[in-house]
């Protein structure tokens, strides 16, 4: 494995975790399925309440909610408390050209059918 | 303490053979559950400065005081027999949800809102030993080594247990446990909810090249991990795809 491309790699290892999923869900009509760009508002808005049935929030809830949000979520150490800032579009300005071949070609079928499912209401 | 459910199961053991199919339908699994005092307020008051259960177990001064070994089995039998007597409810021990999700993708974010949002009624077992353990038992088994329904009770009586501590004096209070499952523990999907059919789980994605441009700016990411091993130790769904690509 040591030859092998590691951004390939991730992918292989993205496409099965996701492929899992998605059988799973066929298998059994059951779960669901979110999108990290729609975080961190679907966690009170979808997740808890319709999800996993833990309904009655206060604005209380959701104001701890939104606060934890806004630090970066793996703060042990020296990011204790860090200010988190969503850089989804630097990633995508950084990427080369090859990577985002990569990904239409191992991911792009199976991320399809998770966005489909993520908007199923059931 | 452990019957108290004041200390918390961190990990499981199974004991080589433990769950090899029997002629006697009522013998049980063998394996060992470890507990320990772990300190749940410190997730509560900020889960971003132990996101992980590891993290937390590291962070709770009392743990390695406290460690304490039982036989599974036993404790869950006395434990089952303790509630049903003070007639604790099930509610209170149940499974309110779970996360699998791909790697860097806002899991942790979304066990800390879960960590946060009621405390004292609420916690997140992030990326803990016990359920990963449990789940994979049977990993690279047959049927030989492995007797499904055995392991099936394995499962419930891990996740029983690890809810279990989440009770405190006053029970009436609606208690909610959120497991966030390693991103490999995806590949064990079928496994949990074959043997915990009703529990309500969520799978969290996202865009590939994020995902990709993420990994590359971490140093220790677990995919790095996994690279080093060879394609007969990859998960099947992994194997597969790279046979199909050469």
């Amino acid at each position: 494995m040591a030859c092998f491309c590691f951004p390939l790699f991730i992918l292989y290892l993205q496409a099965g975790l996701s492929m899992t999923a998605v059988q799973e869900h066929a298998r059994t009509g059951l779960g669901h399925f979110v999108n990290y760009n729609k975080l961190p508002d679907i966690s009170w808005k979808k997740i808890l309440p319709n999800y996993f049935g833990v309904e009655k929030l206060h604005a209380d809830m959701i104001a701890s909610m939104q606060n934890v949000s806004n630090v970066y979520s793996k703060g042990r150490y020296r990011y204790a408390n860090q200010q988190w800032a969503e850089d989804s579009n630097k990633k995508h300005e950084r990427a080369s050209p090859e990577m985002f071949a990569a990904a239409e070609t191992f991911m792009s079928s199976v991320y399809e059918r998770m966005e489909t499912l993520s908007k199923e209401e059931t | 303490m452990a019957l108290d459910g004041k200390l918390t199961l961190i990990d499981i053991k199974i004991e080589r053979g433990g769950l090899k199919p029997s002629d006697n339908a009522d013998e049980n699994y063998q394996a060992v559950g470890f507990f320990c005092q772990v300190d749940w307020e410190k997730q509560q008051t900020n889960p971003s400065l132990v996101p992980m259960f590891k993290d937390l177990r590291a962070d709770s001064p009392l743990c390695e005081h406290t460690l304490t070994k039982v036989d599974l089995n036993d404790f869950v039998k006395t434990a089952r027999e303790k509630d049903e007597k003070e007639r604790k409810s099930d509610a209170a021990t149940s499974v309110t949800g779970v996360i699998f999700h791909e790697s860097r993708c806002g899991s942790t974010l979304i066990a800390n809102q879960l960590a946060s949002f009621w405390p004292g009624h609420a916690r997140v077992y992030s990326e803990a030993a016990t359920p990963i353990h449990v789940l994979q038992a049977c990993n690279n088994k047959d049927e030989a080594d492995c007797d499904s329904q055995k392991h099936q009770r394995l499962i419930q009586d891990a996740f029983y247990v690890m809810g279990r501590s989440s009770q405190d004096d006053h029970s009436d209070s609606p208690q909610h446990v959120f497991y966030k499952i390693q991103s490999i523990g995806t590949h064990f999907m079928k496994t949990f909810t074959t043997a915990m059919p009703d529990t309500p789980w969520i799978f969290l994605y996202r865009d590939s090249v994020e995902v990709l441009m993420s990994h590359l700016t971490k140093s220790n990411a677990v995919c790095a991990r996994l690279m080093a091993k060879s394609i007969q130790q990859q998960p099947p769904v992994v194997q597969d795809l790279l046979r199909e690509n050469n």
